[in-house]
């Protein structure tokens, strides 16, 4: 355990960055397009239905669908990029739903009134309609950290377990590692010291507290 | 204007990315799984018996692990659920309904393997000591997941409850109805569809949950005679042996991911159209 700490919580913290770098692009290019392009009904159903779907598969799944594309096709092998740009998946559709109902929510007066001064669309939604979204979509970003870092199947899927490499140095991304949940997971089941596999419980239930707390302050709920 | 088409154009692009992987899953699901559907019988893959060491790869008994753990877990978290999301949306006082959502919302970020954590070293003692067994079983499984499904009954039974027209409530009031009586026989039966919903949609999610019941099930391929007994769900399978497995082995495990698919899309489906029928 001794010296191993810091890097646990470097390599989760790495993943979650990771999927974040994946997921907010795209999540937010999604919810753009719902709230101000998709004007027939029909491919606005689709698309919601297809994120829908999305959201509904396990985590299992996107973890295999990991494994098969980014750890074997593409030969990244178990390492923190394949397990980060996996989570982006497994966040992407969360993301985009809590995107799309914070812009929902900005009043469509201003936008209007943006629009009958002159402003384009693409200047309306960034004077306008991002920074009114901007709350309840920061809401949208901590549920999703929280829920990357306590995610163990799909890390065990595509990062693995081993006990990985020291240092900071960027090639680490292309290397195998443990997180702080699979860390939990080895700990539980193959009995480790009780000391560590609490410090361990605790910290991930005190991410999922702390994210709940900052998401009511930001002022909306988590949408089940 | 020319900036608005790039960003149209910008937007779509991405959009289709995100429905992309959808695709992807699919894809991979389906040609992964080409290899045991060619070497297999359809109806060799029923068979209740899991042995890739002797080439047997029936799912049978893996989904029906999944079925009997979920099952009864939602049994015993659907009372409870719609009572405290009941609670929440026509009872509780203020302070208090604050306070019961944000443990709900606390609870609802608890990752599985926590869960799962907490039914090692707290459930499956207890059960071995005062039920029998060997502990890590059905019964301790089924116990995590009600833990686990329990913040999503709750939300969206509220929700659901919520969702209704106020006049039915107004109504039952305006008779003489208490609020626990307005519930009892107005609310609550008008929400009958509805809540048919959210327990499928809670059921979908509990199929899919896996390193809690990889830690708390035993994870036993022979089939169970009592809840007491070991179990192996399909999530359970996919994440132990998708390591190791090559071969006919490895595609038996990509058929198992596409069963689970299908089991949580029915699940997303059932759900949407019993809430559609409770919204019109």
């Amino acid at each position: 355990m001794s010296g191993g700490w810091e890097h646990l919580l470097l390599n989760t913290l790495a993943l979650a960055g990771l999927a974040l770098a994946l997921a907010l692009p795209l999540a937010l290019g999604t919810a753009v397009y719902l709230h101000l392009f998709a004007r027939t009904r029909v491919l606005r159903r689709l698309l919601r239905l297809g994120l829908q779907l999305l959201a509904a598969v396990p985590s299992v799944l996107i973890g295999l669908l990991g494994f098969w594309l980014l750890v074997v096709r593409l030969g990244l092998g178990w390492s923190l990029l394949s397990g980060g740009l996996t989570l982006g998946i497994m966040l992407l559709p969360g993301l985009a739903a809590t995107t799309e109902a914070a812009l929902a929510e900005v009043p469509a007066g201003q936008r209007e009134a943006s629009l009958a001064l002159g402003a384009d669309v693409a200047q309306t939604l960034r004077h306008v309609d991002l920074p009114a979204a901007l709350p309840g979509m920061l809401a949208g970003v901590v549920l999703a950290v929280a829920r990357a870092v306590g995610e163990t199947a799909v890390v065990l899927l595509t990062v693995g377990t081993a006990w990985g490499p020291q240092g900071l140095g960027g090639e680490r991304l292309l290397e195998p590692g443990r997180t702080l949940a699979v860390e939990l997971y080895l700990l539980a089941t193959e009995g480790g010291s009780a000391a560590a596999t609490w410090r361990c419980a605790l910290l991930l239930v005190g991410v999922g507290v702390v994210a709940t707390v900052l998401t009511r302050l930001l002022g909306s709920r988590r949408s089940a | 204007m020319r900036r608005d088409q790039l960003l149209r154009q910008v937007t779509g692009l991405l959009a289709l990315c995100a429905a992309l992987a959808l695709l992807l899953l699919l894809g991979m699901l389906l040609a992964e799984s080409r290899p045991l559907l060619g070497h297999e019988a359809p109806l060799g893959l029923w068979r209740a018996v899991w042995a890739p060491s002797q080439g047997v790869y029936g799912l049978g008994g893996l989904l029906l692990g999944s079925v009997l753990t979920v099952g009864l877990g939602l049994l015993v978290a659907a009372l409870p659920g719609i009572w405290l999301g009941a609670w929440l949306a026509e009872l509780a006082p203020t302070a208090a309904g604050v306070l019961v959502r944000l443990a709900v919302d606390a609870l609802a970020t608890v990752p599985g393997v926590v869960l799962g954590f907490a039914g090692l070293w707290l459930l499956a003692p207890l059960i071995r000591t005062h039920l029998g067994g060997p502990g890590l079983s059905l019964l301790a499984g089924a116990l995590v997941l009600a833990v686990a499904m329990l913040p999503t009954v709750v939300t969206l039974t509220e929700a659901a409850l919520r969702a209704q027209p106020r006049a039915w409530r107004d109504g039952a009031l305006a008779l003489g109805a208490t609020r626990r009586l307005a519930l009892a026989t107005v609310l609550l039966p008008a929400a009958r569809p509805r809540l048919r919903g959210v327990l499928a949609l809670a059921l979908g999610r509990g199929v899919g949950e896996t390193m809690a019941l990889v830690m708390v099930t035993g994870n036993a391929v022979a089939l169970p005679h009592s809840p007491l007994d070991s179990v192996r769900t399909l999530t359970g399978n996919l994440v132990l042996e998708m390591a190791y497995a090559t071969g006919v082995h490895r595609s038996a495990l990509f058929v198992s991911g596409l069963l689970l698919l299908l089991v949580t899309g029915l699940c997303l489906l059932v759900a949407g159209a019993w809430r559609e029928e409770g919204a019109a």
